[in-house]
This record gives structure tokens, C-alpha cells and sequence, in this order.
């Protein structure tokens, strides 16, 4: 009757979740960390509608669109962010956080592949995980920003439905937004 | 990044995730990126995006300048956005050959006004606004506005710029004030009247401004153009009126381009001219409003002893509100008399004329016409 696993206290400032992803990872999250993602936060509150308070906080919340390797990526980032729930800092400490946030923010990048920033902004989307979504889609359009029609059609896998002159002409016209393009 | 060749993804991507990366581009991407295919081409255009794409670059880019050539027939025809904390230059963008000839011969009147990325551009011939024209320096698009039918002789023309965001449209607003004296020197009062252009209609009306009976309205300028703030046009006038004698005081003219009500504001008690006294030899006075900080300022510029110029500057806390009051900010000594404009740090950008603040969009990529050249 009893539970064999410890029931943790309720404590809203290191209370933890539960996520499961796509290749049945497991990872556990502090909630103020989890709920940046609304997804989760919806699927928290209607749990927490449907009365199953008796479960604590042992719910595991499956995420079936997002890979471990993805979601690791964008829980570092929400950690990094300012939390709703913490206590307000003085003004130096917030420009050092930011400042730390600025350095990581250039390393994160960095280390990550194009295709893989839109495998975290398709999962940023999926979760509603709208900080992470600005910075990772303001990060894909800096590395597009100068490239080609070629090379973002490739980029999204989209397929040219122009005809030939149709095209021909828009690039005549525009010839001003053709400028200064990179080399593919 | 480290790759340069594209890796094409397998899974196949939802469109808004595409649609919200191309809201973060800069305007020539977007633009470019329309040949990609033919939703995305649908969807640049599309009011959604539009908006959407403005609203990003107001977030992403704080304080900004253009700078328009004086008249469009000189040679350095280009318009420069530049930066107003260090007054870099960011962007050019040339100005088609086509346009400028609309400008020969006419006064350099500047802009009246810029919003969202557009400027509206009048064209005079003397005295009278000839056309007007709405255009978008990045996107080389203009809008030729249909000439309005009520034309009448005039003293005075205030024209505006502003915009609605409750509907997401343009105004152009001229009022005209029509008068004369007597001649035993009274005033002769007329109504005055506002005409209003509309761009999701194309059209011009013709509103009527109410005011206290007896008042009529100058200009100190014989042409102003309004500083646009807290959703309301503005224009520093002399309210005239004649009961028993002739009172005047200058006083701000205040459009509200959503209702299109208008209202006068007094000036602070510190700024209030004191009409008809000659100031002493070395002294002169000037008045302006700007926009600081998006709350409506009201500026003056005393000299004194032909060197010493001060600057005070007031700032509307509560606009339309009932403890609507004049916030005194400060009053300085600087080096010369011109003012032109307010940056967010309050500078006087002196070699800034046209100085109106500004941000790229895509505003009118789906209603104007192209330039080219």
C-alpha cells in the first residue's frame, strides 16, 4: 500500500520534473527550468486538473517529437536564462549574468551545425519554448541572411516552383537584393 | 558555423518554422528570399508578415536616423540611416533615378513625417503642396497619393504624418486655416479644416476642426510639419482669438489620427512666450516639439548675449490622461541655436537635418510601386 520510493517534499524552488524523449531518454528538470517550455507547462497543469496529485511530482511527461540530444541543448539554454522565480539581483549582478549569458550564448553557436539549429528551433517550436525560439531562429537567419536561393532551398529541402523566366525576371527586377550574396 | 554546405534535413519542417526564421532577416534578404518559391513569396507579402517582421526590427534596433537628400537634384543622391548614439551611418540606400525628377524645382521641405519605415515626402511648388508621395527607402517602393479635390487659397499649411496601430493603417493629415483681418484689424474667422488621407481607402476626406468659437489658427511656420507621438500628431501654433481685444498664445495643436479629434495643449509655465515684447539686442528665442523617449517634448532655445544658448526641454508624463502635466528635464548651456531633433540621449545632432527616427521594413511592399534605376 505504501509507496516504496521516497515521496520528495513539495518545495516549489527545487521541485523537479520528469521529461522522456523521442529515443526514451530520461531527464529530470527543475520545474522553473520546465515550465519555459509552455508545452510542458500545459500538459503539467492539465495533469494537475485531473487529479492526480496522489503521484507528487514523479509524472513523466513524454515528449515524442524531441531527441535527447536536442532537448540537452535546450534545457542548458533555458538554465541560463533569468529565472521567473528567483530573487531579483542588484544591477551589477545582472550585467555580469548577461555577460555570461552573451559568452555562452557565442560558444553554444559556435559548436552547432546549421541543420542542427533547426532541429532545435523545430523543437523549440514543438515544446513553445518562446525565448529559446527568438535566439535560435535569430541565429538560423544571421547564417542565412547572405546566402543564396540556392542554398536555402537546399537548406529547407524546398522545391523551385518558378518557371525559368519567371524567376529570371523577379532577379532583373531585384537586382539590388542580389548584391553582395556568398558563394554557395 | 563550422559547415558551409547545407546538410538537407529529413524530417520535413512545419512552414510557420520557416516563416518565423524569415521574420528575423533584414529587409534585403527577405526580399531576395520571395524567389525561393511561391508560398514564401505569398507569405512575405502578406499584411501577417509584414507587421510581424516590423514588430521584430522594433525590437531588435533602438534609435535609429534617416537622413534624406536635401531636394532630389543634387548629386549625392542617396538616404542614409545612421546610428543616433555615435552617429555612424548603418545603411545607404540610393535613391532611383526615377524618382528625383518629381523634385525639380521644388522647395526643400524635407519629410513630413516617418513611420513604420515610410516617409512621406510632399512636393511644393511655392507655397502649395503639389503631391505627395509615401515611400520606402529599402524596399524602393513609393505611393503616389491621389490629389486631394479641395484646393483653396490658404495662410497657412500644417501637414502630418502619422500611424493607427488599432487598424493598422497610414494617415496623412493637411490642415488649412483660412483668414485675414478686417479692415479695422479684426480677425476674420473661418473654420478650419483638416484633410485626411487614408491609405487603406486611397481616398481624402475633408474634417472639420473643432476648436472654441472665435479662434482661428497661425502657423509659425507658413509650412509645419507635425511631430507624431502617443498616437497623435502635434504642431506648435498660435491660437488667435478675439473677444474684446486680440489674444494670442501659442499653444500645441494636438491630432489624434485614430478618432481624428482635435484639442490644444498648453504650453509649461516656464515656456510661454510673452507675445509682442522685443527682446534685447543679443537675445532670441526658439520653440520646438519633438519626441522623446516616446512621450511628446517641448524644447526652447534662448540665446542671450549673441552667445549663450540654453536649452530647456520638457516631457509630456500621461499624455491624454486627466494629470496630464509638463515634466521640466533639464536646462543646459551648449554651443549653438539650431535644434533638430531629439536622439533617446538627447543630443543635438547638428549636421542632422531631416532628421526623423526610423526603421527598416516591408511597409508597402504590397501596395506600391517599384522604382527602378
Amino acid at each position: 500500500m505504501s509507496n516504496t520510493s521516497e515521496n520528495p517534499k513539495p518545495s516549489s524552488s527545487s521541485a523537479k520534473m520528469t521529461l522522456k524523449t523521442s529515443d526514451n531518454e530520461l531527464f529530470e528538470v527543475e520545474e522553473a527550468v520546465a515550465m519555459k517550455f509552455c508545452t510542458v507547462k500545459q500538459y503539467f497543469e492539465d495533469e494537475k486538473d485531473s487529479d492526480v496529485a496522489a503521484r507528487g511530482s514523479t509524472t513523466v511527461i513524454p515528449l515524442p517529437n524531441v531527441h535527447s540530444a536536442v532537448l540537452a541543448t535546450l534545457i542548458s539554454y533555458g538554465k541560463k536564462l533569468p529565472q521567473s522565480n528567483a530573487v531579483a539581483d542588484n544591477h551589477e549582478e545582472e550585467e555580469t549574468k548577461k555577460k555570461e549569458r552573451k559568452k555562452y550564448e557565442q560558444g553554444l553557436l559556435k559548436n552547432l551545425m546549421p541543420g542542427e539549429l533547426l532541429d532545435l528551433i523545430s523543437a523549440a517550436n514543438y515544446l513553445d519554448f518562446k525565448e529559446g525560439l527568438e535566439f535560435f531562429n535569430q541565429a538560423l537567419a544571421d547564417h542565412i541572411q547572405n546566402k543564396s536561393v540556392e542554398y536555402v532551398r537546399k537548406f529547407f529541402g524546398i522545391k523551385n516552383d518558378y518557371e525559368p523566366h519567371e524567376e529570371e525576371k523577379y532577379r532583373e527586377e531585384y537586382a539590388w537584393a542580389f548584391e553582395g550574396v556568398d558563394e554557395d | 558555423m563550422s559547415q558551409t554546405k547545407p546538410k538537407p534535413t529529413n524530417n520535413h519542417i512545419p512552414e510557420n518554422v520557416e516563416f518565423n526564421i524569415l521574420a528575423w532577416l533584414p529587409v534585403k534578404s527577405v526580399i531576395r528570399f520571395r524567389c525561393v518559391c511561391k508560398p514564401w513569396d505569398s507569405f512575405i507579402i502578406s499584411p501577417y508578415f509584414i507587421s510581424t517582421h516590423l514588430n521584430n526590427n522594433n525590437s531588435k534596433y533602438h534609435g535609429c536616423f534617416i537622413m534624406v537628400p536635401d531636394y532630389f537634384g543634387k548629386k549625392d543622391k542617396v538616404c542614409k540611416v545612421v546610428c543616433d548614439r555615435t552617429y555612424d551611418i548603418i545603411s545607404e540606400y540610393p535613391v532611383p533615378s526615377g524618382f528625383d525628377r518629381f523634385y525639380l524645382g521644388s522647395l526643400s521641405a524635407g519629410i513630413v513625417g516617418s513611420c513604420n519605415g515610410l516617409l512621406c515626402i510632399p512636393h511644393y511648388k511655392g507655397y502649395c503642396v503639389d503631391v505627395i508621395y509615401l515611400y520606402n527607402p529599402v524596399i524602393r517602393k513609393f505611393k503616389r497619393l491621389p490629389d486631394s479635390s479641395f484646393s483653396e487659397r490658404y495662410d497657412w499649411v500644417a501637414a502630418g504624418f502619422g500611424y493607427q496601430s488599432k487598424t493598422n493603417d497610414y494617415k496623412v493629415i493637411r490642415i488649412y486655416c483660412l483668414g485675414g483681418f478686417t479692415k479695422f484689424g479684426e480677425p476674420k474667422i473661418k473654420c478650419q479644416y483638416a484633410d485626411v488621407y487614408t491609405l487603406s481607402s486611397n481616398s481624402w476626406r475633408r474634417v472639420e476642426i473643432s476648436l472654441r468659437p472665435n479662434v482661428r489658427l497661425h502657423g509659425n511656420e507658413s509650412i509645419s510639419h507635425a511631430t507624431f507621438a502617443c498616437g497623435a500628431l502635434h504642431w506648435l501654433v498660435d491660437f488667435i482669438e478675439y473677444e474684446d481685444e486680440l489674444q494670442c498664445e501659442t499653444k500645441i495643436l494636438s491630432f489624434d489620427v485614430y478618432n481624428e479629434k482635435s484639442r490644444d495643449i498648453a504650453l509649461p509655465d516656464g515656456g510661454r512666450t510673452t507675445q509682442h515684447i522685443a527682446l534685447p539686442d543679443g537675445c532670441s528665442r526658439t520653440q520646438h516639439i519633438a519626441v522623446f523617449r516616446g512621450k511628446l517634448a517641448f524644447i526652447t532655445v534662448n540665446t542671450v548675449n549673441y552667445d549663450d544658448h540654453y536649452i530647456t526641454m520638457w516631457v509630456m508624463e500621461e499624455y491624454g490622461d486627466v494629470h496630464e502635466s509638463w515634466n521640466k528635464l533639464f536646462s543646459l548651456l551648449i554651443e549653438t541655436a539650431f535644434f533638430y531633433g531629439c536622439t533617446r540621449y538627447a543630443g543635438l545632432p547638428d549636421a542632422l537635418q531631416g532628421n526623423s527616427t526610423y526603421v527598416e521594413s516591408l511597409v508597402l511592399l504590397d501596395g506600391g510601386t517599384e522604382l527602378s534605376g
